[in-house]
């Protein structure tokens, strides 16, 4: 088990990384976090200085994809890099340990750093039955949770799972699976949806609370909103296509080697909203859309409910990159009318800028 | 000059007429589906100029864009590829994409689908005005401070400059 008093920066020193290569690791994850070089900075310092998280990762119903997706951050020494960043006290996927030893690791945590740690969640936990359908080292997963919540400083819920439910809790949902803020109710809850969620996406958010010590800022979902504040269709490099009209009629027609908008073949992208078409997958490699399917739309509450995943959608109450999540919930069926013009034109070129970043000015201009 | 010579030939009433006559093709293609409003038109916005770009917003009735169309002599990225420009209101990520003759072009959403809107005029008048404070210039104040920040110091990467310091 590691030591709190550790710092990140002393991890990896020791286990041979270069200085060179944690400040690429720094400059990397504040670009992703959206924030610039003096974000890199601030970060570098608090890793080298603060001592490390502890970090409880618990696994009720769930298929691994998120462990699975965090390991593969982008960074070459991303297993490394990401394992080290934080003291992963307690992981019965990853740690060493197992049965009463793996434990009695748990408590000892839960009591050493009382108020003090993270607790990430992976899948969630079926109520049906007094929890009996999900059972960790002989008791109710739903028991535990509650337990290590209970000293926990504040809670991430990784992926759709433990998010909203997913595919356990779609209909009829024999086992009565419920997202984890349906049992925890007292603690912030960081809502890292996606099915999984990207890895950037993860060591951002934890990276986040280390450098700056607070939360990040959250949707009205609950949502880090420098990752999920737009939509898919918004920023997709595909979305020319669906502004001239061009779209896959079938699975592997003309349009489809064309690249064309994926609309009417189901794409979710424009009720969707993660970093997908920005950050991308794989160090930023591609994403579904890119490797020609569409967004399935797994970041969202109750996509499995929603129909196929090859519907078209049919109603998108959306309003361009004008609205963040927290937006579409309050306009509703609202309009636009005459005399606020300038006011809606206002905010949607607001959401349509970032802030001036020198290094990343094109040479055309 | 002919209607098919490059789009960045093309003087403003021309590009704008090119521009219309894209959008009213597709609008045939679009018409039918759920994401198209029959209450809205195709209308493109008089063309503004801005560094070695035209900038013009694109009203449909399935979304509203900002496009940017790149003087003679520019070579834009291929079609897909992120194209950051440095405009005054701030940095905006156009999407690069081509005519159906091959000119490429720079398209940043704004709307998407217009739903929203319940007329034509609304959305034109909306469309005005993100193109005026996407490109609104800095006041006065504003650029003189620009200019004070311009000294040797700050030119040099010297960190702060004696005025900044005193602040």
């Amino acid at each position: 088990m590691g030591s709190a008093t550790e710092t990140f920066y002393d991890v990896i020193r020791r286990q041979g990384i270069t200085r060179r290569s944690f400040v690429k690791f720094c400059n990397l994850t504040a670009a992703s976090l959206g924030l610039g070089s003096v974000a890199a900075s601030q970060m570098a310092h608090a890793l080298e200085t603060k001592p490390r998280i502890p970090v409880i990762w618990m696994h009720g119903l769930e298929c691994t994809c998120c462990s699975e997706s965090f390991i593969r951050s982008a960074h070459p020494l991303a297993k490394d890099v990401v394992l080290s960043m934080v003291s992963l006290d307690y992981d019965d996927t990853l740690m060493a340990a197992a049965g009463h030893q793996a434990e009695a690791i748990l408590q000892e945590t839960r009591e050493k750093y009382k108020g003090g740690y993270i607790l990430a969640v992976e899948g969630n936990p079926p109520l049906n039955e007094d929890g009996m359908y999900c059972i960790d080292g002989g008791r109710p997963f739903v028991e535990k949770l509650k337990e290590m919540a209970e000293d926990a400083m504040a809670v991430i819920a990784w992926g759709a799972c433990a998010s909203w439910g997913c595919v356990q809790a779609a209909k009829p949902n024999p086992t009565q699976a419920v997202p984890i803020d349906k049992v925890i109710r007292d603690k912030p809850i960081i809502k890292v949806p996606g099915c999984p969620p990207i890895a950037e996406v993860m060591t951002g958010v934890i990276s986040y609370i280390l450098t700056f010590g607070k939360m990040p800022e959250l949707d009205r979902q609950g949502r880090p909103k420098m990752f999920y504040s737009q939509r898919i269709h918004d920023k997709c490099y595909r979305r020319p296509h669906f502004d001239a009209g061009q779209f896959v009629e079938s699975w592997d027609d003309e349009s489809a080697r064309k690249g064309y908008c994926l609309y009417k073949v189901g794409c979710k992208g424009p009720t969707t909203y993660n970093a997908c078409s920005t950050v991308r997958w794989n160090g930023g490699v591609s994403f579904p859309i890119q490797s020609g399917h569409g967004c399935i739309g797994c970041s969202e509450e109750g996509f499995w409910d929603k129909g196929t995943f090859y519907d078209r959608l049919t109603t998108i109450r959306q309003f361009g990159v004008e609205a963040t999540a927290d937006q579409i919930g309050l306009l509703a069926a609202g309009a636009v009318v005459g005399g606020v013009a300038v006011h809606t034109a206002a905010t949607a070129v607001k959401r349509l800028t970032s802030k001036h970043d020198p290094h990343r000015r094109n040479e055309q201009q | 000059m002919n209607a098919d010579a490059p789009l960045s030939d093309l003087n403003d009433e021309k590009l704008v007429g090119r521009l219309e006559g894209f959008w009213r093709a597709a609008d045939g293609r679009m018409s039918g589906l759920p994401v198209h409003n029959p209450a809205l038109a195709v209308m493109v916005t008089p063309v503004r100029r801005f560094g070695r770009f035209r900038f013009a917003a694109v009203v449909t009735p399935w979304c509203m864009n900002v496009v940017a169309i790149p003087d003679p002599g520019i070579k834009l990225p291929p079609d897909g590829v992120t194209l950051r420009l440095e405009l005054p209101a701030g940095d905006v990520d156009f999407v690069v994409a081509s005519m159906d003759d091959g000119d490429r072009y720079g398209t940043a959403s704004l709307f998407s689908p217009m739903d929203e809107f319940d007329d034509q005029m609304t959305a034109e008048e909306v469309a005005l005005a993100a193109l005026d404070e996407l490109l609104r210039e800095a006041d006065p104040s504003e650029v003189e401070s620009l200019a004070v920040s311009l000294d040797r110091r700050r030119l040099l990467g010297l960190g702060r400059s004696p005025s900044e310091a005193d602040r």
